[in-house]
């Protein structure tokens, strides 16, 4: 009985796995699309705040501080992005009908989802930081990176990532929702939430407000990503933003594994 | 002829909307079966959850006397799926589309490779192989689903309404690929609302009103029982007496 579950469970992996290897393969087909669009972006916001807001008096580093919050705002909307396709498929074409009758269970395909939200987030976006160094030279110093540091993180907010966007698609269950809950509550949340200042100064100017931030996963993910990049300084520490990224990974994908199921009514 | 799989009891509820109710069915081995009822019938919804898309609000379906509930996973290798919309990968070409559907039942790739070429040239694909599906035409994009449905040779293939919406010579010509499944030994399970459909490629045709069963039984029987030539005239009257 036991072997038979075991069996069944690594076939089924096995299927998930040859999903995911199609989605990759589909979206790097794309690459130079996928390319273009990680590209403009944050060649244009890196240009502003790297030369012309110091020219105004913020600081002569601001150019670095926005190209690590470029990445993941740019990782936010590739998944966000990813997942409105989603959107509309559970609208229209229903072609993830496809992969519910393949043999495997909706919670593989589900966790296939992330993943290849995830991947595909995380290995176009990785461009702004080349991007970031080559427009602001040494105004972008990469003298504390920690790569294990960098991956770990990353890795794991592209999960968040993936995992949040595949949460409000099923939430939504249409684009016109999805829209709506982009422009209303995700889209702010994603610049309010860290992107253009660091959680201290905003603890420091509101204590409250720095509080109630503390409860949105993003703040983890741009602090965490910006301790891997500068160093420790005043940021969030990283492991409480790595668990933190974790937890809100748990939440979200639990609860989000309920909607796809009744969104899609699965067995 | 040997029972596949047996429907028990099946009810679907959306809401306070009863979709089907105490659906009872048998499906034997190597037979085309035929769910024919107007739109809204119950047809989409009983053959979706035969094919374990979506379950039943009470009931159960057997498959080989197991439930398929507790053996979901091999229940389904031995499932072939054809939606009513063709739901392709964008930027898929066609063969690659039956390669890639080879591998999610895990095949090797000498049988995929010998599978692929065998479907290609059975539904004439061959012309098509480096094509993407979004170009080809709506009779070839049917045949393109049933071939990846039969990648992994089910022994139960459900065809929903494979033919809405398409030209009649088309039509005719899938009919032929239909009927042709029957020499392979497998299953089918088609949906339809084209009564000329059910006559021709019927073995059994089971007709459903409002989410009930009206009637089950071959062709044949249903002319002569009801006297009639033409099915088509058969299931009028059926439609129009509201059979108990």
């Amino acid at each position: 009985m036991k072997s038979n579950y075991i069996k069944t469970t690594l076939s089924s992996l096995r299927t998930a796995g040859w999903l995911l290897l199609c989605d990759i393969r589909l979206f790097m087909k794309d690459w130079h699309n996928n390319i273009l669009d990680a590209l403009f972006w944050p060649l244009v916001l890196i240009l502003a705040n790297g030369y012309v807001l110091p020219a105004m008096g913020m600081p002569w580093d601001y150019g670095a501080f926005i190209a690590v919050s470029m990445l993941i705002i740019m990782a936010s909307f590739t998944a966000w992005s990813s997942a409105n396709v989603l959107a509309s498929d559970f609208e229209s074409t229903k072609s993830i009908g496809y992969e519910l009758t393949l043999p495997l269970s909706y919670r593989m395909i589900y966790c296939k989802i992330i993943l290849h939200f995830a991947l595909k987030t995380a290995v176009f976006n990785l461009i702004t930081l080349i991007l970031g160094k080559i427009i602001l030279l040494d105004g972008f110093s990469f003298s504390n990176f920690s790569f294990i540091k960098f991956i770990l993180i990353y890795s794991i907010s592209c999960i968040f990532f993936g995992t949040f966007a595949l949460w409000a698609a099923s939430l939504a269950g249409n684009v016109a929702r999805f829209m709506r809950l982009e422009l209303r509550i995700a889209g702010p949340l994603f610049f309010i939430c860290g992107y253009s200042f660091p959680w201290h100064t905003l603890h420091r100017i509101s204590p409250i407000m720095g509080k109630l931030m503390l409860f949105t996963p993003w703040i983890y993910a741009y602090e965490g990503v910006r301790v891997s990049i500068f160093g420790q300084l005043e940021y969030i520490n990283y492991w409480i933003c790595f668990g933190m990224l974790i937890l809100f990974i748990i939440l979200f994908g639990i609860h989000g594994l309920y909607l796809f199921r009744k969104r899609l009514d699965c067995v | 002829m040997n029972i596949l799989l047996q429907v028990k009891n099946i009810t679907k509820k959306y809401g306070d909307h009863i979709a089907l109710n105490n659906i009872t069915l048998d499906l034997y081995e190597g037979e085309i079966i035929t769910l024919l009822g107007a739109n809204g019938a119950g047809k989409t919804t009983l053959s979706s959850i035969i094919a374990s898309l979506h379950p039943a609000t009470s009931g159960d379906v057997l498959y080989k006397d197991k439930s398929i509930y507790k053996d979901l996973i091999n229940f389904r290798k031995n499932l072939g799926f054809c939606p009513q919309k063709p739901n392709f990968a964008d930027g898929l070409t066609v063969r690659e589309h039956l390669i890639f559907a080879g591998h999610y039942f895990l095949l090797d790739m000498d049988t995929i490779n010998s599978r692929v070429n065998e479907l290609m040239s059975q539904f004439g694909l061959n012309a098509y192989a480096d094509k993407y599906p979004s170009v080809l035409s709506g009779g070839y994009k049917q045949r393109l689903l049933i071939a990846r449905s039969l990648i992994h040779k089910p022994s139960l293939i459900i065809l929903d309404e494979p033919t809405v919406a398409l030209d009649p010579h088309i039509r005719r010509q899938l009919w032929e690929i239909i009927k042709n499944l029957k020499s392979y030994g497998v299953t089918v399970l088609l949906t339809t609302h084209y009564i000329d459909e059910a006559e021709v490629l019927s073995d059994r045709v089971c007709v459903l009103d409002k989410g009930n069963i009206q009637l089950i039984d071959t062709p044949a029987n249903l002319l002569s029982s009801y006297n009639k030539s033409k099915l088509e005239d058969v299931f009028l009257q059926l439609m129009n007496e509201g059979i108990n």
